[in-house]
């Protein structure tokens, strides 16, 4: 475990001590990055989801990985995702797209089931999701006869089961590995406050 | 208006598809007709009428005019009728008909001689199977389904006229709804024709040549020729064969886009070459799907359904004429909202109707694959139109899965690696740990499929590094010199229950800590 250095100058709240948790998952993390394999945090409130992902994606060389967050929200549609996602990546040639050569992108989608349900139960952004990892292809959603192919990019994701929809299809979760993150044990949390 | 002017009779089908809103606009216009007709009733001199009050143009009218209306009341993405409108028509109930006497005739023009006898045995078995197997939406036993099941009865008829019609009939049937029984219905289906064709032995025409192709189309892509996994393929190629459309259901994780990668593959091996274009109808929006018109300049937009459509139908590029098969797969959940339009497309019309009023047909060579999970929102209107291929989660398992992984390992370290974890699959995942496993509380849901790949991810990685870190790769290449198999064996074993601790354990929430005993007893440490 990498040893805490208290001399660090910033923002207060950006601060982050390292556990045995944390570097745990990072090593997990690492370990699915070079596979290019998505992983799911699903957990309550305050239990460092999002923390431990930003943390890992900190401290990942920018040379080979490009790191983009995307926050869901219930106003998040498949259109809103489409935009963001396109965002990053550049044309490459013909109808391929990804992120400058020789780099992987990685998106970060934080609550990932908050995405209004429409009335049969599906939400659109998981399933442009799914076509993504699935066939690597979305529709251009202006000229909707032109298809895009996009290469070299992954997701992660991480969710809280007690609000949104709750559960996300598992035909999307079933693409990522899931861990379950508890709430820290009141040891830990003296550790990092104290 | 057109109606009206030359006389003709209209037949509104599916009419409360239609928004209410555009229903009352609708009403509105057929009382003006109906007022004109039963005014020209008593005058008939006067054979103009105001259409609309707005507008002051006169019409002509014709006596002979008559509005027909067909629909399915109470369905998903259906409107209910406004009073006023359903006012203006006489409601007339519609009941099943009687199958065993269109059956009779059916069988007849197919060529069977007895088609008295067969066709009660027919009914009575579908009756049956609606009565005494589990309720599931995706079964079908109406007047649809028997069609097709006749038709291809009588293609199996011809095909060898000298073979006896009830054992034509019962291979038909069987063939025909066995790929959609799920596996509890097995039993009781096949004990139903059994008892209905006594004395005939349980045989199913297997296309053996074709069952070989796809076994090496399969052994190309780097998978287990199983044969569960082949004759999915099989079924859904004889499926395809007599419907345009069919669905493949099943749970996520269970094979189904691997097992329409494969026929495709296995055809175009045949010399079929076989082209697929892939969409998630609810990853875009429903005019997104089929065009629309812009409302205020009358522009009409194309969406991607209509234009994959277009451009197969018309063999544009990248389609070409030399493409045998054509096939669009609508990967994704089903709702009424998308897929009711489609009802033209999967029924015997065959035609795309878009709000353009361009009729696009399909034509022999393309195909409708849709991809699912579950049928909870599809309409019974829906189900009817294609054919089914139900993939259980028995049916393949994650073991093929596992076995294509382990090729990998066949050439690493002498192949002690892939005994290892031949060796640790039954081990630790003997069918009884997981089967406890899958009923611990998980924090969401997951699948076998989604651990196991977890599993082989994370050892592949830890593979990897043993062989790249150069600390580690001395240490392995020291036990190697020392020809010490046994320690060798112990990394890997290490590899695999750590991986296997995270991708099965890490989902778990209240459980963990009789996961980690129950994993921790299996390991032996």
């Amino acid at each position: 475990m990498q040893g805490f250095n208290s001399d660090y100058e910033g923002l207060f709240s950006n601060l982050v001590v390292p556990t045995a948790e944390t570097t745990r998952q990072s090593f997990l993390l690492d370990t699915h990055v070079a596979k290019k394999k998505g992983m799911l945090y699903v957990g309550a409130a305050g239990t460092g989801k999002t923390t431990i992902v930003n943390n890992y994606f900190a401290t990942l060389d920018k040379e080979k990985t490009i790191f983009a967050s995307i926050n869901f929200n219930s106003y998040t549609d498949s259109k809103a995702m489409q935009v963001v996602i396109e965002s990053q990546v550049d044309k490459r040639s013909g109808v391929i797209f990804g992120p400058p050569l020789g780099k992987v992108l990685i998106y970060f989608m934080d609550d990932l089931n908050m995405p209004y349900l429409d009335k049969y139960g599906t939400q659109s952004p998981i399933c442009l999701v799914r076509q993504i990892i699935d066939y690597g292809l979305v529709y251009d959603r202006d000229h909707l006869e032109e298809k895009k192919k996009l290469l070299d990019i992954m997701f992660s994701a991480c969710m809280n089961p007690k609000s949104g929809s709750f559960i996300v299809d598992l035909r999307l979760t079933r693409h990522f590995t899931l861990v379950a993150c508890l709430t820290a044990e009141k040891e830990i949390l003296s550790t990092i406050y104290f | 208006m057109g109606l009206a002017q030359t006389g003709a009779w209209g037949c509104f089908d599916e009419f409360n598809r239609i928004s209410i809103e555009v229903l009352s606009v609708v009403s509105t216009q057929v009382k003006y007709v109906l007022d004109a007709v039963r005014e020209m009733k008593i005058n008939p001199a006067k054979n103009t009428f105001i259409f609309q009050a707005d507008q002051d143009e006169e019409i002509s009218l014709k006596i002979t005019v008559g509005f027909f209306i067909t629909m399915n009341p109470g369905y998903a993405g259906r409107t209910e009728l406004p009073e006023n409108l359903k006012a203006l028509f006489r409601s007339c109930a519609m009941v099943v008909p009687d199958i065993v006497l269109i059956c009779e005739n059916m069988l007849m023009s197919e060529g069977f001689s007895t088609a008295k006898d067969l066709s009660k045995k027919f009914m009575t078995l579908y009756n049956l199977s609606k009565s005494l197997l589990s309720s599931q939406i995706h079964y079908d036993w109406g007047l649809r389904a028997v069609k097709s099941v006749l038709r291809q009865a009588g293609g199996l008829k011809r095909a060898e006229p000298d073979v006896p019609e009830d054992y034509i009939l019962r291979r038909g049937l069987k063939d025909f709804n066995w790929p959609k029984i799920i596996v509890d219905d097995r039993s009781i289906f096949a004990g139903l024709i059994g008892d209905l064709f006594p004395g005939i032995p349980d045989e199913s025409k297997i296309d053996l040549d074709f069952q070989a192709k796809a076994r090496v189309a399969t052994k190309e892509e780097g998978l287990q020729a199983e044969d569960g996994f082949v004759l999915k393929v099989v079924q859904t190629a004889e499926i395809l064969q007599v419907r345009h459309c069919m669905f493949i259901i099943g749970n996520p994780g269970c094979a189904k886009s691997t097992i329409w990668k494969v026929l495709a593959k296995t055809l175009t091996n045949d010399g079929h070459t076989t082209v697929t274009d892939i969409i998630d109808p609810k990853a875009v929006t429903a005019d997104e799907l089929y065009g629309c018109m812009n409302p205020k300049t009358k522009e009409w937009k194309d969406g991607v359904l209509s234009v994959i459509m277009r451009d197969m139908n018309k063999n544009n590029p990248p389609y070409k004429p030399s493409h045998k098969y054509k096939w669009i797969i609508l990967d994704g959940d089903v709702d009424p909202e998308w897929i009711e339009s489609l009802n033209t497309v999967m029924d015997d019309n065959k035609v795309l109707t878009l709000v353009s009023q361009e009729r696009i047909p399909m034509t022999p060579e393309m195909r409708l694959i849709l991809e699912i999970s579950h049928l909870k929102n599809a309409t019974p209107a829906t189900v009817s139109r294609g054919g089914v291929l139900y993939v259980n989660d028995s049916d393949i398992g994650c073991r093929p899965y596992f076995d294509s992984w382990l090729m990998k390992y066949k050439k690493i370290e002498n192949g002690l690696p892939e005994n290892v974890f031949t060796l640790a699959f039954t081990h630790y995942l003997a069918d009884s740990f997981t089967d406890d496993l899958r009923h611990k509380s998980h924090i969401t849901p997951t699948c076998d499929m989604q651990c196991i790949q977890s599993l082989t991810c994370i050892v592949d990685q830890l593979d990897w590094q043993l062989h790249n870190n150069k600390q580690q790769y001395e240490q392995l290449k020291k036990l190697r010199e020392e020809n010490n198999e046994e320690a060798i064996k112990l990394i890997y074993e290490g590899f695999f229950v750590f991986a296997g601790m995270w991708a099965y354990g890490a989902s778990l929430d209240e459980d963990k800590i009789q996961f980690s005993n129950a994993w921790k007893s299996l390991s032996g440490k």
